[in-house]
């Protein structure tokens, strides 16, 4: 029998203790790596929403909100964008393609973008992949709606319903525009960004659902039907952003420099990439913040560990002696207390990897739906594994000083305790 | 290691000017001009508790290092040999019986009985594979009045009297050359003192074994080849104190 196997019955024999010291060190990993997997899994997440869009031009605000509003759908637009000022900045030679977004409605909670339908082919996100219609096709009609896939999913639509849109983005409005209902045209596949969560209907349909509408509320005597409205012109007269691809990357400074110097309204363009820098260097003293306090968890998990190693140590001090008078080395029984607390690390972060991996299969649902947040559930990364490396290394290093004792125990009791 | 001194062949401990103490400001608690033990003798050893007598266990096997004098033990010089070269020998020469919880908890009967082939080669090596260890294992405890459906259960389920038996059996498998048994029988009864003793006894006599037993209880002593009262050959007897443990 080697000393592993020694130290192993020897650890099942105190079972009760040796399994909670276990679950300590395991529950201290999960909250190590998991809050390791959110941080890294938000972050991805956001960088995934948006590529391929060389700027995103809106209102004159910070750039951060500017990303938030029109990309992430969170938060409102300061002000918006005439459509005039849109017309003239796309006849930049350098504008390759260009995407209005009108923001502002919702249905059921849901929010509504008007768009073109050039949005289901520029719009990119994760590396470079487009959207892609799961059923039906881009909305082509006034009043034709695509739907995201959640948004089909949790309200449970399929192509050809009828839904009315809301003024205002809360979940519950007292205002419907239930005189202009929409058809749904194409339901998106699934892309794990905000796309999933919103309605997308033209420009010229957000127009005409507030036709009649001044300052947010219907005014009665002017409402139409949609056959009314679809007589009227409706060319809408502002929109809330829009998102540009250049034809040439060197361009994009100077063409970004042309909209924030635009004379006629306040403008801000900026490059994705380097307002998702911002918002995360935002973010950079919190992420730190919790990767500490996640470090002590596991410290104290592994106090935890000593503290019980070492208050077995006195009642095993006979079994030390038992083995030295069979020859067993003093190093031999260092070795056998290094094993041991070698052991509950190596147990406890195995068993934490098992349990926040079972944590991500059984929470991904739940959290796509929720936050949106597509957790992707990968093999253990660098970052993770040499984070896991630290634990076993403090773990090991604890172990010595029980270790420690118990050799000198052994060397100073030889085979006569006192007990 | 065990290359026997041809200058001391029948003689498996021989001590010569042994002093021993504590601390080096501590009185002396052991010296022992000389004391000579014949391979194959069953020597039982007198003293009260206090008088060094666990001392002197701890010195032929190998555990404490005299201050002076030359300890050799089946031929080997304990007192010029490394720790590590000691607890060497210790593995391969000695088996070892104490007065009480001698046997590793954790492990079953079977697991107790072997355990000390794993520390010593020299010991396993007369064991083809651990097929015949289990024999022999089972031979050894059912000797000494183990049954065979006794093995896979743990050791504290048994009673003191078995579990002195398993100690002992432990103590010789492998057959080491010495047998030391540190007052073993003072926790059994009367009645299984005697027969225990009986059991030591018939195995180390088929195995060869030389049984050096000390106890503070002269009531066994009559059983033995030769009984030593060690305040006898211990010139530090007097000073004996009650700081040193028994």
């Amino acid at each position: 029998m080697k000393l592993l196997a020694l130290t192993l019955k020897s650890m099942r024999n105190r079972a009760a203790t040796s399994i909670l010291t276990i679950l300590v060190i395991a529950i201290s990993v999960v909250l190590l790596l998991g809050v390791e997997k959110v941080r890294t899994e938000a972050k991805a997440s956001f960088a995934n929403t948006i590529s391929g869009t060389d700027l995103v031009v809106g209102a004159r605000s910070g750039s951060i909100q500017l990303l938030l509003y029109s990309v992430f759908r969170i938060g409102n637009a300061t002000n918006n964008i005439t459509w005039e000022s849109y017309e003239e900045i796309i006849t930049h030679p350098n504008v390759d393609w260009s995407v209005p977004i009108s923001l502002g409605d919702s249905h059921e909670g849901f929010r509504v973008v008007g768009t073109t339908p050039n949005y289901f082919e520029h719009y990119k996100y994760g590396k470079k992949r487009p959207l892609s219609f799961a059923e039906g096709k881009s909305f082509d009609g006034v009043f034709e709606t695509v739907l995201g896939a959640d948004v089909a999913r949790t309200l449970g639509y399929t192509l050809g319903d009828e839904i009315i849109l809301n003024h205002g983005t809360g979940r519950v409005s007292l205002m419907n525009h239930d005189n202009t209902p929409f058809i749904v045209t194409g339901i998106l596949n699934k892309t794990g960004t905000p796309v999933d969560r919103s309605v997308h209907t033209s420009l010229e349909g957000i127009e005409a659902i507030h036709i009649g509408w001044e300052s947010g509320v219907p005014i009665p005597s002017q409402e139409v039907s949609a056959e009314e409205a679809l007589q009227r012109e409706l060319q809408p007269s502002v929109i809330t952003a829009f998102l540009v691809g250049v034809k040439s990357k060197s361009g994009i400074f100077n063409l970004q420099r042309g909209i924030n110097e635009y004379k006629r309204e306040p403008l801000l363009a900026v490059l994705p990439g380097v307002a998702l820098q911002e918002l995360w260097s935002l973010m950079s003293a919190a992420e730190r913040a919790l990767l500490i306090v996640s470090s002590f968890v596991v410290i104290s998990g592994l106090i935890g560990m000593l503290s019980s190693i070492l208050s077995s140590l006195s009642e095993r001090r006979r079994e030390m002696a038992i083995l030295r008078s069979m020859g067993a080395k003093p190093r031999q029984i260092f070795a056998l207390l290094t094993w041991e607390s070698v052991l509950y690390t190596v147990i406890g972060c195995l068993l934490g990897l098992c349990i926040l991996y079972g944590i991500l299969f059984a929470l991904r649902p739940w959290v796509e739906e929720r936050y949106g947040l597509f957790l992707t559930i990968t093999a253990p990364t660098t970052y993770d594994l040499r984070l896991l490396g630290a634990v076993l290394a403090a773990g090991l290093v604890m172990g010595l000083l029980p270790a420690f004792r118990a050799y000198r125990n052994s060397l100073a009791d030889g085979m006569t305790i006192r007990v | 290691m065990n290359t026997s001194n041809p200058n001391a062949n029948n003689t498996i401990v021989n001590l010569r000017d042994v002093r021993f103490r504590w601390k080096r400001t501590s009185d002396l608690v052991l010296d022992i001009e000389t004391l000579e033990i014949s391979k194959g003798e069953k020597v039982f050893i007198k003293g009260p508790s206090g008088s060094g007598k666990s001392t002197l266990l701890n010195l032929m096997a190998g555990v404490l290092v005299s201050e002076a004098g030359q300890v050799n033990v089946n031929g080997s010089a304990l007192d010029k040999l490394s720790g590590a070269k000691r607890d060497h020998f210790r593995a391969n020469n000695i088996g070892f019986i104490f007065q009480m919880f001698n046997l590793i908890p954790y492990l079953s009967v079977l697991e107790n009985v072997t355990l000390p082939l794993d520390f010593s080669a020299n010991r396993k090596k007369s064991f083809p594979s651990a097929k015949e260890v289990r024999t022999d294992a089972i031979r050894l405890l059912s000797n000494l009045g183990i049954s065979e459906d006794m093995l896979k259960r743990p050791v504290t389920d048994l009673s003191i009297g078995q579990q002195q038996r398993v100690a002992a059996a432990r103590a010789m498998i492998g057959a080491p050359p010495l047998l030391i048994a540190d007052e073993p029988t003072s926790s059994l009864d009367y009645n299984t003192r005697e027969s225990f003793i009986k059991l030591l006894f018939s195995e180390c006599e088929q195995s060869d074994i030389t049984l050096v037993f000390v106890s503070h209880d002269g009531s066994l002593e009559k059983l033995f080849d030769r009984s030593i009262e060690l305040s006898s050959i211990n010139k530090a007897s007097s000073n004996a104190n009650t700081e040193v443990a028994a």
